[in-house]
């Protein structure tokens, strides 16, 4: 990690943020925005390693430069840092391709042990996500199977692997990531590595949707 | 064939019985072998004649004969004219002479001493009338002169049928005449009531078509008004319709009888032959068109070939439609097949009287068949209708309470509704008031936590912070299923103490996430995450533990939760619930005030192997959304 954006409206938590992350990542570039039209500018100028940003600005959700990073700087690793733990905050950022989710209010030494593993590749994922998702892929397979006759039934998102069923439905029932490898006989890591391909595939099936959407608008 | 399943099915031996009944007396009371259609006078009224002759076709071959000459089957059957002649011994001459015959038959005319008293437009234009009639002629005193007088009366009958005469009376006016007037009121009349009489009943039951959308009853309404058209132009003294032709159409509309009572059978009992109308059709048809074609020369031939074998179809008919209502116990179609079979018994009785070949009762039964069928048709009828009107009657005190019950449901979703809406707006405006907490304090709580003085205030306002964000987030979720709680409260706690790096282990439920237990209202789920988040904190700040055990149980009326660590134990002023109050943790405050407030309880307790052991409930009727009680999965 050697160059980090910070997008938060908050002067003090903009700041804590920066702390942290050049705890994380000794002698990481670091710089900082306060609202998502500042933000995009500095992405348009260098796409950053990593980007830590917050859902509620001033001028709209930070989703968008998840968005806009998922577009334009796949590279990136996009992580949200925010006060908001609920469903409608998480989901819609994790859909948009965010790798991570923080909680600002955490103490510090718990933001940089997630920092560190999300550039190591072990995301968070909480037990009401892990339902959520749950609930996409098993809609998404009933839809598949609906339109299994069509011809772009392979544009249709990716199932899951029995395996990253097996991960997705331990952390939904409760269960801490380390537990849940415990449970299936695997290492932290490698549960780790399901998570984020199951963040992909969540990710990958809003692509395909958006492509299919594109194809049917005469765009491509 | 087969009847419908849903006519009645009610004390049909009875009816057969009454059916029964009503024959006999019909019978007794037409079996009187008289030629009499009007009163006789008593002996000392009238003269009779002295001598009576019979001669046939007018051959002047005269042979000695009884009067009443009552059709027995004595003479040659012959066609064609029949001539009587009686002489009369006139001793006293009479004051106002009169002749009265209460009865023949046929087309007849009468001499009296060679002049003509009465004889008919034509001879050979019409067929014989079956009918019967009076005769009354006043006579010229000057003719009625004491000594021998002679009455010739010429009869015509054709081919198998014979004429026949009563016997006739010679006296004065004012004596005969009182029977003649007598017989006017009491016996020739009658038959053209009859006749109106059916017509009446014959338009009502035609209005039941269109009042009951049934078109067998258009078939009966029919079928009874050429019948009531038949019997009161018989009984007409005058032809009034028809011309020359009257008695073909009285008798055509006779004929279409047996179709039309047929289709009213194959309508009214929805019968599944299908070619059956069609036979009927045929029948009505191999009937009708040589009775036009033929008229009158071939009349008798008619009646005895073609009529003899369409009576035998429908007649079998009849049969098997009676034998099958009696196997389905099906009372009417018993009780219509049995009369329509009388009175088409009654039918070849009386064609086998005109033939000679029987002597039994009177000749015109038939006239009494109509009457019994129609009656007892109409009885049918009526009963079906107010059996139908007793149903509607019930379908529609049904339909109403029916009505009146989705009314009282309709009000109580739109209740619902309008308690659904104001508890969103409710919902709404709470989520909203969240949101504004959240962004205004949200961001300077946060700004707090981290810019503290002390790790004690940044603890504080951390805590502040994320309280806010539980509420918010449990107040926004509405109703949730145990099983996401468990599963929210089981992830929660195990980061935390896995954070601070102690052992933990977790016994509860194993509830499938496609059938997540009993549902608790937000208000209650966000009550049990906290309490059991403060339990944690209180391991986490002042037990010193290495390890927690927790314990959740679902039982049909409670949801229990344990909590025990190895740590150093209780302090002794905790172990005393009753003063939680001046506990110096607001945490132990906040355990009690939340769980006392949906009605359950909380306990501390030191066990003898050490550390701390919490414990507390809560009774599920409280904390669950309404209707939503589930009874525990086995364990």
């Amino acid at each position: 990690m050697k160059y980090g954006l910070v997008v938060d409206d908050v002067a003090a938590s903009q700041q804590w943020l920066s702390e942290a992350l050049q705890t994380a990542f000794p002698g990481i570039e670091l710089r900082c925005a306060g609202s998502i039209r500042e933000g995009l500018a500095l992405l348009q100028e260098r796409a950053p390693d990593l980007a830590l940003i917050d859902l509620g600005l001033p001028d709209g959700s930070g989703v968008a430069l998840i968005e806009w990073c998922s577009e334009q700087a796949p590279q990136t690793h996009c992580v949200v840092a925010s006060i908001f733990d609920d469903d409608e905050h998480i989901f819609p950022a994790l859909r948009a391709g965010a790798l991570g989710y923080l909680l600002k209010d955490q103490p510090v030494e718990s933001i940089v042990l997630a920092l560190r593993g999300i550039a190591a590749g072990q995301p968070p994922l909480s037990a009401a996500i892990a339902r959520k998702v749950l609930m996409f892929f098993r809609g998404a397979a009933m839809a598949a199977r609906d339109q299994s006759a069509r011809a772009e039934a392979d544009l249709t998102d990716e199932p899951l692997t029995a395996r990253e069923h097996e991960v997705l439905v331990l952390i939904a029932k409760g269960l801490t990531m380390q537990e849940s490898a415990n449970m299936l006989g695997l290492t932290r890591n490698t549960v780790a590595g399901y998570v984020k391909t199951i963040y992909r595939k969540l990710n990958v099936s809003s692509r395909a949707e958006a492509a299919l959407t594109a194809r049917t608008m005469g765009l491509v | 064939m087969s009847w419908s399943p849903h006519t009645v099915q009610r004390r049909w031996p009875l009816a057969v019985l009454a059916a029964l009944l009503l024959l006999l007396a019909l019978v007794t009371g037409f079996s009187s072998k008289t030629l009499t259609l009007g009163r006789e006078p008593a002996a000392h009224e009238s003269l009779q004649a002295a001598v009576t002759e019979f001669s046939l076709d007018g051959s002047g071959r005269w042979e000695s004969v009884e009067l009443p000459d009552a059709w027995v089957n004595t003479r040659p059957k012959t066609s064609g004219m029949a001539w009587y002649r009686l002489q009369f011994d006139v001793k006293t001459p009479l004051d106002k002479p009169a002749l009265y015959i209460p009865r023949w038959s046929m087309v007849g005319a009468i001499w009296w001493d060679g002049r003509l008293l009465e004889a008919p437009p034509r001879w050979d234009g019409e067929s014989p009338r079956q009918l019967n009639y009076p005769r009354f002629h006043r006579l010229d005193p000057d003719f009625v002169t004491p000594g021998r007088h002679v009455v010739v009366i010429q009869l015509k009958a054709i081919s198998g049928l014979h004429p026949g005469l009563s016997r006739v009376h010679l006296g004065e006016h004012d004596v005969l005449y009182s029977y003649f007037r007598r017989l006017d009121l009491w016996q020739a009349k009658p038959q053209q009531a009859i006749g109106i009489a059916l017509f009446l009943l014959g338009m009502l039951v035609v209005g039941l078509s269109y009042a009951m959308r049934d078109r067998a009853f258009a078939f009966a309404g029919i079928s009874m008004l050429l019948w009531a058209f038949s019997v009161y132009g018989w009984g007409s003294e005058v032809a009034w319709f028809g011309g020359d032709n009257w008695e073909l159409y009285f008798y055509l509309a006779r004929l279409s009888f047996p179709y039309l009572i047929g289709m009213f059978i194959f309508l009214y009992f929805r019968m599944t032959w299908r070619w059956l109308p069609v036979l009927m059709l045929l029948a009505w048809i191999s009937v009708a068109v040589p009775t036009v074609l033929t008229w009158p020369q071939y009349f008798s031939i008619a009646s005895s070939w073609i009529f003899g074998g369409t009576a035998v179809f429908f007649m079998s008919l009849l049969l098997a439609s009676l034998l099958r209502g009696v196997q389905q116990r099906n009372t009417e179609a018993v009780i219509v097949s049995g009369v329509l079979i009388v009175a088409h018994s009654v039918g070849f009785h009386d064609l086998s009287w005109w033939a000679g070949k029987s002597n039994f009762a009177e000749p015109m039964l038939n006239q009494f068949g109509g009457v019994m069928l129609f009656g007892t048709l109409i009885v049918v009828v009526l009963r079906r209708y107010t059996r139908i009107q007793r149903e509607l009657q019930g379908l529609n005190q049904e339909l109403e309470s029916r009505v009146a019950r989705r009314t009282g449901e309709a009000l109580r979703l739109a209740q619902e509704a309008e308690r659904l809406n104001q508890a969103r707006a409710l919902q709404e405006e709470r989520e909203r008031i969240f949101r504004d907490l959240h962004d205004d304090i949200g961001a300077k709580l946060l700004t707090l936590a981290i810019g503290a003085g002390s790790p004690e205030q940044s603890n504080v306002a951390r805590s502040a912070l994320s309280d806010m964000r539980m509420m918010l987030s449990h107040s926004s979720q509405g109703p949730t299923p145990l099983a996401f709680l468990l599963a929210d409260m089981r992830s929660e706690a195990a980061s935390r103490l896995a954070d601070a790096g102690l052992g933990f282990s977790w016994t509860a439920p194993d509830l499938p996430l496609d059938d997540p237990g009993p549902i608790f209202l937000p208000s209650a789920a966000l009550d049990m995450s906290r309490v059991l988040r403060e339990a944690v904190s209180n391991v986490l700040k002042h037990a010193g533990a290495g390890n927690v055990r927790m314990r959740v149980d679902w039982q049909p009326a409670r949801i229990d939760f344990v909590v025990q660590d190895d740590g150093r134990g209780l302090a002794p002023a905790a172990q005393d619930p009753a003063a939680p109050a001046q506990a110096p943790g607001h945490g132990r405050r906040n355990m009690l005030t939340r769980v006392g407030r949906w009605g359950g309880e909380v306990n501390w307790s030191a066990p003898p192997e050490g550390g701390c052991v919490v414990a507390w409930h809560f009774p599920l009727m409280n904390i669950c959304a309404a209707e939503a009680l589930a009874t525990p999965a086995t364990q």
